[in-house]
């Protein structure tokens, strides 16, 4: 009887393993496949993991960024100390702008989005992030706004040299009006001679 | 020249009742070639071999028990193989804690000093069938905190391993500019059980 439960509870023991396997092994998999840089933080803003996409990203391998300050990861400690407030107060923070530090001392720019994680009473014990690259948009945008600038230089200028063609033309138009008075009064003068 | 595994010694750590998970190959595995290479894994593989326990770390299922006088065996090996100082084997136990799936279940508790210490000891038997962690002292004014293992006499080499360990699992929690991590008692040296002292400033 004793034998028989051992044995049963021996071969729960091993399906329950190769179920955790199992279960390990699906999370790798999905960490390895997802195509964007992911981390997780504790509450403390200590980093616990990363993938390897954000490895690629960041130029750290795991074991040199576990364990480090998220501070070290974005340029400016104000920004990353409110991003940290709000994902405090926040269930989701979407789409932030910060910029991030690589190892190799690059800045790059990024819109960070980031979950809390709850345990089972509801506690707050951490949170992802996962960064996009905006560099792209970023330049983009910047040479959207030069254009902008320059186009609108352009405009300022043209308006400028209509005012003045205005200028010129409304002067035109006010002395010919004078001079038309005038005229008027020489002819009034000449009659009255008459 | 005293040699730091044998035969003899092998089976002396064979003879130790208890159990580790397989996640303790993995990590050192994973921590030679880091270090080595994947040659460097075969050199230890080879030595494993000749010492009559060999072990094929790709083929651990990092969930299971495998007798924790193999870990002994795997460490002092590498130690062998690559000449490597203790402090080494300190570098190798905290990349353990940083890198293994322990860090990812236990990450829940790594909010709060006192927590995290807490469930370590909680934590400790689902990693090894023998032995007890037990948080001995804990002042976070005076920043320091005295855990002690007991009944897990196993072989200094995993002191030098649980130093870094412990070291590592202080750093993730305490955010420290210093920390160290030393063992101040040890029952290989004529001490009654392991006590590890962490200090941080």
């Amino acid at each position: 009887m004793n034998m028989s439960l051992t044995s049963k509870n021996s071969k729960k023991k091993i399906q329950a393993e190769e179920e955790i396997l199992g279960l390990e092994s699906y999370i790798r998999d999905f960490w390895r496949f997802l195509p964007l840089p992911v981390c997780y933080v504790n509450p403390v803003n200590i980093i616990l993991d990363i993938d390897e996409v954000f490895s690629g990203f960041s130029g750290y391998q795991p074991t040199e960024i576990i364990g480090e300050d998220l501070r070290k990861l974005f340029v400016s400690s104000e920004q990353t100390e409110e991003f940290e407030k709000e994902i405090l107060k926040k269930e989701i923070v979407l789409n932030r702008e910060m910029v991030f530090v690589r190892k190799d001392k690059k800045k790059i720019p990024v819109n960070i989005s980031a979950m809390q994680r709850k345990d089972e009473k509801g506690e707050f014990i951490g949170y992802f992030f996962s960064l996009t690259d905006i560099s792209e948009s970023k330049k983009f945008q910047e040479r959207l706004e030069k254009e902008v600038e320059k186009k609108t230089e352009d405009l300022k200028e043209k308006i400028g040299e209509l005012e003045r063609m205005n200028k010129i033309m409304i002067g035109r138009e006010l002395k010919m009006v004078e001079l038309k008075g005038k005229i008027e009064q020489l002819e009034k003068q000449q009659k009255n001679r008459k | 020249m005293n040699e730091i595994i044998n035969k003899e010694i092998t089976q002396g750590l064979m003879e130790i009742k208890g159990e580790a998970r397989g996640t303790h190959f993995k990590n050192d595995a994973d921590f030679v070639i880091k270090e080595k290479g994947k040659e460097g894994l075969e050199k230890v593989e080879k030595e494993l071999e000749r010492l009559g326990y060999p072990i094929e770390y790709e083929k651990i299922n990092q969930f299971a028990f495998y007798p924790a006088g193999l870990r002994a065996i795997s460490l002092l090996a590498i130690k062998k193989v690559f000449d490597w100082p203790d402090e080494k084997i300190k570098e190798l136990g905290a990349y353990a804690m940083k890198v293994s799936w322990i860090i990812r279940i236990f990450m829940k508790y790594f909010f709060s000093t006192e927590k995290v210490f807490k469930e370590a000891q909680k934590t400790w038997s689902q990693y090894f069938t023998f032995g007890e962690l037990i948080v001995e002292e804990s002042d976070l004014k005076k920043k320091y905190t005295i855990l002690k293992v007991k009944n897990f006499n196993l072989h200094p080499i995993y002191c030098r391993c649980l130093e870094g360990v412990f070291l590592e699992l202080g750093k993730l929690i305490l955010k420290p500019h210093k920390i160290s991590c030393e063992e101040i008692e040890c029952s290989f040296k004529e001490g009654k059980r392991h006590r590890f002292l962490i200090k941080w400033s």
